[in-house]
């Protein structure tokens, strides 16, 4: 039978995504963070694990190019692809949150938000029906509110300390987030035993055997 | 000037050949089962399917607008309009109604398939038939034409529109809640739903239910009993009854090994109402074609009638085929003849009409250098001079007199067929 291909997002969640798999049991190599290899194949487990940007995950498994992935829900809710999302993984938890400085000066007439989440964001405040303007940076948010770009940021929270530092304060929590395992909609069908049982191995090291 | 448009390709000659081969087989299978081809227009009225709720949404046709003033749009499924024609030009035919076609859909935004924004789709409409025959019926044409164009291990899921409405109904939930929870069974969510749950005031059993539902998908008679166990409705488990008959009758036709069965199949168009199903291929990640049962389309049109069908993604179908390699077109065997003398041109002209009547792929051009040659692919060389000289492509050669067409042609395929 044909390896199971899982699409990982590199950076912090891909050490916890490898550290998981292990406590379910699977046998991987150990080196995976020791070279800039983006892709490993473990013959033994039938396996073959891909690193790629998380933005990329989604994308990567709604082709059927990786069968599973294992990304953030922050992506998932930005990327909106059709996919199943079967597990959540409890680690990597953070928040949505709108932040900004401590004197808030934006108002429901005039409001911009910078964001990494451009599209979230739209559909966020479409549903709240507040006309926004969205400002899509691509790292350091939280310079926006204090060089006047935007009043208002969308971002995600961890612990809060980033903001805290740059002396931002969080006005509205919108959603916990947490990574998630996705799965291609035919490749749930057209490999069921062999996904079902993945699923059923790391579910069993998150939310224990029931 | 930029001339490219974005999700829209051309097809080259290598291509269309094997879609050329594709197409005659879906044809024959179609047309060998009474579906008759219809040809309906690109251009359709906006208003053909802005009604449809959960069709295609408006943002993703393709209008156009013409003359008057009138919005048109570039058809965006296929099904419409043949639900269309059956109910205008064909009123007052006898039932049931068969057709089939093979045309390009356009849609601006294309998930799940190569992000094309026209795509190539082949399919059938039964029109007037509403019996488990008829969604049998379709269920093996489907498998079938896969298995002729070459998907070895096709599969097949079935779901029926109607079964998650009966749950809904059966769990007392709420219209506004139905739409969110529709939304995150179908995408198997069952932390979604876990959330939502916790949000919305749904008694214990029915959380119960809805949590199991998402990982209840696979073999036929293992989920239909799973389904049996949990305290639904009698409607429910009447819709249950008719899918444990359909794939009774599956099972009857040694076709069960295709199928699987997911209660929370539902489609992104929202006209199906009863039975529904997607056809894949084992080892391959996309969508190959999708149907089902759409009682209520024509109604629409002012007339009122079951119907089924189900439509072919020919990309995906292409991408995979070519991903598995499981194409057999034979190779063409194309020649190039030249001549001399300017008074030979007949004769090169006589030599090439019987050629292609033996079956070649056959030119008279006098500037072929090697790299004409080797783009067009070129198999055999007749050069006509005071001889004529025979070249094959794996460096054969062969020497004639000249003498008669008729005589020289005779040489010339005794030849090839000894090369071949």
């Amino acid at each position: 039978m044909e390896r199971l291909c899982i699409a990982m997002a590199k950076g912090r969640l891909a050490k916890k995504a490898v550290k998981l798999f292990r406590q379910a049991g699977y046998d991987l190599p150990e080196d995976m963070f020791d070279s800039r290899k983006l892709i490993f194949t473990i013959a033994a487990e039938k396996l073959e694990i891909i690193f790629v940007k998380p933005a990329d995950v989604p994308i990567y498994v709604e082709y059927g190019t990786a069968d599973l992935g294992i990304v953030g829900k922050d992506t998932l809710l930005e990327e909106n692809r059709d996919l199943y999302e079967v597990l959540d993984l409890e680690y990597g938890a953070c928040k949505f949150a709108l932040a900004g400085l401590p004197e808030r000066k934006d108002s429901l007439l005039e409001r911009k938000v910078a964001t990494k989440y451009p599209d979230f964001t739209r559909r966020y405040f479409r549903a709240l029906g507040e006309p926004v303007e969205i400002i899509k940076l691509n790292g350091s948010i939280e310079l926006a509110p204090l060089t006047g770009l935007a009043d208002t940021i969308l971002d995600i929270v961890e612990t809060g300390r980033t903001l805290k530092e740059n002396g931002l304060v969080v006005y509205e929590n919108i959603r916990d987030l947490s990574a998630r395992l996705v799965v291609n909609k035919v490749s749930m069908k057209t490999r069921q035993q062999e996904i079902s049982q993945l699923i059923t191995a790391l579910d069993q090291v998150v939310n224990g055997a029931d | 000037m930029n001339a490219f448009v974005e999700g829209v390709r051309d097809i080259l000659p290598a291509e269309l050949k094997q879609r050329r081969a594709i197409y005659q087989t879906i044809r024959n299978i179609f047309e060998a089962n009474a579906y008759r081809e219809v040809i309906t227009p690109t251009l359709e009225s906006l208003e053909l399917y802005a009604g449809i709720e959960g069709l295609v949404d408006k943002s993703e046709m393709f209008k156009v607008v013409d003359d008057q003033g009138q919005i048109l749009v570039l058809r965006p499924d296929l099904t419409m309009p043949i639900a269309r024609l059956a109910a205008s030009r064909f009123q007052d035919s006898p039932r049931p109604l068969k057709f089939s076609y093979l045309s390009s859909a356009f849609q601006s935004r294309n998930s799940q398939s190569l992000s094309l924004k026209e795509k190539t789709q082949a399919g059938v409409e039964l029109i007037g038939a509403a019996s488990l025959e008829s969604d049998l019926e379709m269920i093996i044409l489907l498998l079938k034409t896969l298995q002729k164009v070459g998907v070895e291990n096709p599969l097949i899921d079935i779901g029926h529109a109607d079964l998650i409405n009966e749950i809904f109904a059966d769990l007392k939930i709420v219209e506004a809640q139905k739409v969110e929870l529709r939304r995150l069974l179908a995408a198997k969510n069952k932390i979604g739903i876990k959330n939502y749950l916790n949000k919305i005031e749904v008694n214990s059993a029915a959380k119960k239910i809805l949590l199991a539902l998402p990982a209840l998908f696979g073999s036929p008679f293992t989920i239909i009993d799973k389904l049996k166990e949990m305290p639904l409705s009698k409607a429910t488990k009447t819709v249950l009854k008719t899918l444990s008959s359909l794939f009774e009758r599956l099972q009857e036709f040694d076709l069960l090994q295709y199928i699987t069965f997911d209660p929370m199949l539902i489609s992104r168009h929202g006209y199906y109402t009863g039975l529904i199903f997607k056809g894949y291929a084992r080892g391959y990640s996309n969508l190959l074609a999708s149907g089902g049962r759409y009682d209520n389309l024509t109604k629409n049109f002012g007339l009122e009638e079951p119907a089924v069908g189900f439509a072919l993604e020919i990309e995906n179908l292409l991408d995979y085929l070519n991903k598995t390699e499981n194409f057999t077109i034979k190779k063409e065997a194309r020649l190039l003849l030249s001549y001399q003398n300017k008074g030979d041109f007949y004769f090169a002209y006589q030599l090439s009409e019987q050629l292609r009547q033996a079956g070649f792929t056959a030119e008279i051009y006098n500037q072929a250098d090697q790299a004409y040659l080797k783009f067009q692919q070129v198999s055999y060389q007749l050069k006509i001079t005071s001889k004529i000289d025979l070249l094959g492509y794996q460096g054969q050669s062969a020497s004639f007199k000249r003498s008669s067409p008729v005589k020289s042609i005779k040489q010339i395929l005794t030849k090839l067929k000894e090369w071949e």
